[in-house]
C-alpha cells in the first residue's frame, strides 16, 4: 500500500511538471504578448521592446520558465499585469461563482438524467424511450452558447423571472442567487444530462437482463423494488465513473457559459486572461486545475483500493 | 459653429468666456442621483489615466479625471481645470487654474501638478497613447500656484484639443494610479473587481457645482452583445457601450431601449489598410481596389445602414470637408483596366485580414471579396483573433490588406496625420509620401481656418488619388440606453458626457 501511494505521488509530480512545461510553452506560442496587448495598436517598436524588457519577456524562454517554477515552488504565482493582483487571489475570488454554477448544473443534470435514463431502460423501444433518446441526442447536439442565448431571449426576457445575466452569491442572497444561476446552470446541466441519461439507460438495460433480476422478480418482488433497489444500484457503478470524468467537460463548458451569461467565474477569468495575454493568470489556472484533477483522480484511486480488494491485491503483487 | 478652426482670436474668445464663471457649462443636468449601470463589451484593462489606451478604458478615465480643457457639444475646446488662458505668441500659452479645485484625496490642485502630469505622460513615450498628443509641448513652467506656462515647439492648431486628455493628477499618488487612481473628476474611485466591475462614486467636493449627476457608476463587462442587449431590454443595465449596428433595427422598434448616436456626427471611420509593398506599392493596383469598393453595399449589408459612407477622411458635416471632393465611382471594368495597366492582365491575388472581434469587418471583407472577383482581384480572407491581428498589422506590418477602425480626435489633423503621415502610429501599411507629409505639417501649423480648410481639401484629394488606404464610411459608436436614461449626449468620438446624463 505504501509503495502504491509513493508511486502515485511520483506520478503526480511528473504530471505537474509536464503540465507546467506545456502551459508555459503554449501561452507563449499564442501570437502576441502582454506588451502588444497593453500598448495597443499604436505602439512603437521601441516602446514594445522597452515594455518586454520590463516584463522580462526578452529573456531566453528557459530562463523565464526557471524563474517561474522557482516562484511557484515558493507559492508565488506572480502578478496579473492587468489588475496587478496575484492569480491566487483572483482564483479564490472567482472560484465560488464557478462552484455555484457547476454545482447547480450538476444537480440539474442528475435530476434530468436519472428519471430519464431509468424510464427509458424500463420501457425499451416504447415511445417514451424513443422520445427520451431523441431528446438526449438533441441535448448533446445543441451548442451551449446557442442554447444560452435562446434561454436569455425566450425565458429571461419573456417571463422576467430571471435576469439575463449577472451573478449573486448563494451565501449573500439565496433567492437572487437561484434566479441568476438558474439559466446558466440549466444550459450547462442539459449538456451533461444528455450523455448521462444515455449511459444510465444502457447500464440499466444490461443489469435488467441479468440473472439476479430475474430471480428478484421470480421471488415476487414489486417492480419498483426490483428497479430501484436491485437494478439501479448496480447500474450506478459505471455511471459514477462517467460522472467523475464528466467533471472535466463541465469545467470546459463554463468557459462558454460564463462568457454568454457574463458570469464572473474561473472560465471568464481564464478567457479574459488569454485575450489579454495575462500569462501569470493563464499559467496559474491551468496548473491548479491540472493539480486538482490529478489529486481528485488520486483520491478516487485510493478510494478504489480501499473499496475493492482486487485492486489492492494487484497493487501488492 | 462647426465652421470654426482654432485661431488665436477664437482662443481669446474662449478664454474670455471662461472668465465668466459658470459660463462653461454645456448644459445643466436636472435629474440626478441613483446608480448608473453601464455595460462594456470587455473588461477595463488600464485605469491609470496616463496609460489608458482603449476606448473602453476611457469611460472610467472620463469619470475620475479632468484636464485643463474639455469639449463643448460642437467639440470646441473650452475651459475645465483652467478657467482661462492667454496666448502671448503662437508658441506660448499661459493657463490660469481655477481656484480651490480639490483632488479626491482632499488636496488642492496646484500649477506644479500640471507640470508633473504633463511630464509623466511625455516620459512614458510610446507606452502612453497620450504622449503623442503632447508631441508639440517643449516645456511646462509653473509661474505661481495657479498659473502655468506651456511652451510649444511649433505653432499647433490642435493643441487645445490635444491637452483635453492630459489628466491632471497629484504626484503624491503616483504609486496608486494603476490601482486606486486619484484625480479631480466628478467621480472618485471605489473598487475594481476584475471581470465584475469598476465602481466609482460621486465626489462631493467636485469643483463644478452647477451639475447634478448619478451617485455612482458601475461599469460591468458583458462580453456577449446579445446578452448585453437583453440586459438593456430587461432593465438590468441602464446603458451599454458600443451596441453592434446589427441590433439597430431591432432596438429602434423596442419601446424601452433607445440608441444614441454621436452628435453632431461621428468621426471614427472604417478603413482598409494597405501594405505599401509589391504588388500594392503600385498605385494602379490600389486604385483598382478603390474602384471595387461598393460603399452602398457595405453600408447596408455590413453596417446595417449605420454611419455615413464616404471616401474622404472627413465626415460631410465637418468643417474641414470640402463638398467638391468626389469619390471614385464603383466601376469593375475600370478596375480591370487599371490592373492590366499595372501589369496584371490575368488578375491578381491578395490577402485581406480581418478580425471577427468586430463582425462588421468580416462582413465587409466578404463584400469586398464578392465585388472584387469579377474585376480580377481574388481576395483571400483571413479572419484572425484580435490580439494576433493587432500584432500582425501594427506590430509586424505583416499583411497586404486589413480592415481597421480609425478612432481619432475631432481636429482634422488628428484624423489624418496619425494615419497617413510617414511612420505614423496608425500607418502600419508604411505609406510614405513627401507631399502628404508636407501638407499634414502645414495643416497642423496653420492657424487661419480658411487656409487650413484648403490644405485639408488637398489632403482629401491625395487620399483619393494616391490611395494610401481606403475609407469606407464613418463608424458611429452606438450607446444603448433604457427608458431610465432621459437624455444622453454622445460626442463625435462616441464618448458620452457623464455630466449630461439625465436620469428619470
Amino acid at each position: 500500500m505504501k509503495r502504491y501511494l509513493a508511486e502515485r505521488v511520483v506520478q503526480l509530480v511528473v504530471v505537474l511538471f509536464v503540465v507546467s512545461v506545456i502551459v508555459f510553452g503554449l501561452v507563449r506560442l499564442i501570437p502576441g504578448d502582454p506588451a502588444t496587448v497593453q500598448l495597443g495598436s499604436e505602439a512603437t517598436p521601441q516602446a514594445l521592446a522597452a515594455l518586454r524588457h520590463d516584463l522580462g519577456l526578452d529573456r531566453p524562454l528557459w530562463v523565464q520558465y526557471g524563474l517561474w517554477v522557482r516562484q511557484v515552488l515558493r507559492g508565488d504565482f506572480g502578478q496579473s499585469w492587468v489588475s496587478k493582483q496575484s492569480p491566487l487571489a483572483l482564483i479564490r475570488r472567482f472560484l465560488p461563482a464557478t462552484l455555484q454554477l457547476t454545482g447547480l448544473a450538476f444537480a440539474i443534470a442528475l435530476l434530468i438524467a436519472f428519471p430519464a435514463g431509468v424510464l427509458a431502460a424500463r420501457y425499451p423501444g416504447s415511445w417514451l424511450d424513443r422520445a427520451i433518446t431523441g431528446l438526449a441526442l438533441l441535448g448533446v447536439s445543441l451548442p451551449s452558447f446557442w442554447l444560452g442565448i435562446m434561454l436569455i431571449l425566450a425565458v429571461a426576457l419573456r417571463t422576467g423571472w430571471f435576469p439575463p445575466s449577472g451573478y449573486a452569491s448563494v451565501w449573500e442572497d439565496p433567492g437572487l442567487a437561484l434566479r441568476t444561476t438558474a439559466l446558466p446552470a440549466f444550459t450547462l446541466g442539459v449538456g451533461l444530462a444528455a450523455p448521462l441519461s444515455r449511459f444510465l439507460r444502457s447500464g440499466m438495460l444490461d443489469v435488467l437482463s441479468a440473472e439476479y433480476i430475474r430471480t428478484a422478480r421470480a421471488k415476487g418482488l414489486g417492480e419498483r423494488a426490483v428497479v430501484v433497489r436491485h437494478a439501479l444500484k448496480n447500474a450506478l457503478l459505471p455511471v459514477v465513473t462517467v460522472l467523475a470524468l464528466q467533471i472535466g467537460t463541465l469545467v470546459g463548458g463554463t468557459f462558454v457559459i460564463e462568457q454568454v451569461f457574463a458570469w464572473p467565474g474561473i472560465g471568464r477569468l481564464s478567457l479574459t486572461a488569454i485575450q489579454h495575454r495575462d500569462y501569470a493568470i493563464i499559467q496559474a489556472v491551468v496548473l491548479l486545475v491540472a493539480a486538482a484533477f490529478v489529486l481528485i483522480n488520486f483520491a478516487v484511486d485510493v478510494l478504489y483500493v480501499w473499496l475493492d480488494p482486487r485492486i489492492r491485491l494487484e497493487a501488492e503483487r | 459653429m462647426a465652421e470654426s478652426g482654432l485661431t488665436r482670436r477664437d482662443v481669446l474668445k474662449i478664454g474670455a468666456l471662461g472668465a465668466v464663471a459658470g459660463a462653461v457649462a454645456p448644459a445643466v443636468v436636472r435629474a440626478a442621483g441613483g446608480s448608473l449601470r453601464i455595460g462594456i463589451p470587455s473588461d477595463i484593462q488600464q485605469i491609470d489615466p496616463h496609460l489608458v489606451s482603449s476606448a473602453i478604458d476611457y469611460t472610467s478615465m472620463e469619470a475620475m479625471f479632468d484636464s485643463l480643457t474639455t469639449f463643448d457639444r460642437a467639440m470646441n475646446p473650452v475651459p475645465a481645470l483652467a478657467e482661462k488662458w492667454e496666448q502671448p505668441d503662437a508658441r506660448t500659452y499661459v493657463f490660469h487654474l481655477r481656484r480651490g479645485v480639490k483632488y479626491h484625496n482632499g488636496r488642492e490642485v496646484k500649477a506644479a501638478d500640471v507640470k508633473w502630469s504633463f511630464e509623466r505622460i511625455i516620459a512614458f513615450g510610446g507606452k502612453s497613447k497620450w504622449a503623442s498628443y503632447l508631441a508639440d509641448v517643449a516645456s511646462v513652467e509653473p509661474l505661481d500656484d495657479l498659473r502655468v506656462r506651456i511652451n510649444l515647439k511649433n505653432p499647433s492648431a490642435p493643441f487645445l484639443s490635444s491637452i483635453r486628455y492630459a489628466a491632471i493628477v497629484p504626484p503624491e499618488e503616483e504609486k496608486n494610479l494603476g490601482t486606486r487612481p486619484v484625480g479631480t473628476g466628478p467621480f472618485r474611485f471605489v473598487e475594481r473587481v476584475p471581470n465584475v466591475h469598476v465602481k466609482v462614486a460621486r465626489f462631493g467636493d467636485y469643483w463644478r457645482k452647477d451639475v447634478r449627476y448619478a451617485d455612482e457608476i458601475v461599469l460591468s463587462p458583458v462580453p456577449e452583445a446579445q446578452t448585453a442587449v437583453a440586459n438593456l431590454q430587461a432593465g438590468t443595465l441602464d446603458l451599454h457601450y458600443n451596441v453592434p449596428p446589427k441590433f439597430k433595427a431591432e432596438l429602434d422598434k423596442s419601446p424601452n431601449v433607445r440608441l444614441y448616436e454621436p452628435q453632431p456626427f461621428a468621426t471614427n471611420y472604417m478603413l482598409m489598410l494597405i501594405r505599401h509593398a509589391p504588388p500594392l506599392d503600385n498605385v494602379k493596383v490600389r486604385q483598382a481596389l478603390a474602384g471595387v469598393t461598393n460603399r452602398e453595399l457595405i453600408h447596408r449589408a455590413a453596417m446595417f445602414s449605420v454611419g455615413e459612407p464616404g471616401c474622404s477622411p472627413f465626415p460631410r458635416a465637418h468643417w474641414a470637408h470640402s463638398a467638391d471632393v468626389a469619390c471614385p465611382t464603383f466601376d469593375r471594368a475600370r478596375a480591370k483596366q487599371l490592373l492590366k495597366e499595372a501589369g496584371y492582365p490575368d488578375g491578381i491575388e491578395l490577402t485581406l485580414k480581418a478580425s471577427p472581434q468586430y463582425p462588421e469587418f468580416v462582413r465587409t471583407a466578404e463584400i469586398y471579396e464578392a465585388q472584387a472577383r469579377e474585376a480580377g482581384i481574388r481576395l483571400k480572407i483571413q479572419a484572425i483573433e484580435w490580439a494576433t491581428y493587432v500584432k500582425d498589422l501594427y506590430g509586424e506590418n505583416n499583411f497586404q490588406l486589413g480592415l481597421s477602425a480609425v478612432v481619432r480626435e475631432f481636429d482634422p489633423d488628428a484624423m489624418t496625420s496619425g494615419v497617413f503621415g510617414t511612420k505614423a502610429s496608425g500607418n502600419p501599411g508604411l505609406y510614405s509620401s513627401p507631399r502628404m507629409d508636407e501638407l499634414l505639417r502645414m495643416g497642423r501649423a496653420e492657424l487661419v481656418p480658411e487656409k487650413r480648410k484648403a490644405i485639408y481639401r488637398e489632403i482629401a484629394q491625395l487620399v483619393i488619388t494616391e490611395v494610401p488606404a481606403i475609407r469606407q464610411q464613418t463608424w458611429p459608436v452606438l450607446w444603448g440606453a433604457t427608458a431610465k436614461v432621459k437624455s444622453l449626449h454622445v460626442n463625435a468620438l462616441g464618448r458620452p458626457n457623464l455630466l449630461e446624463i439625465e436620469l428619470g
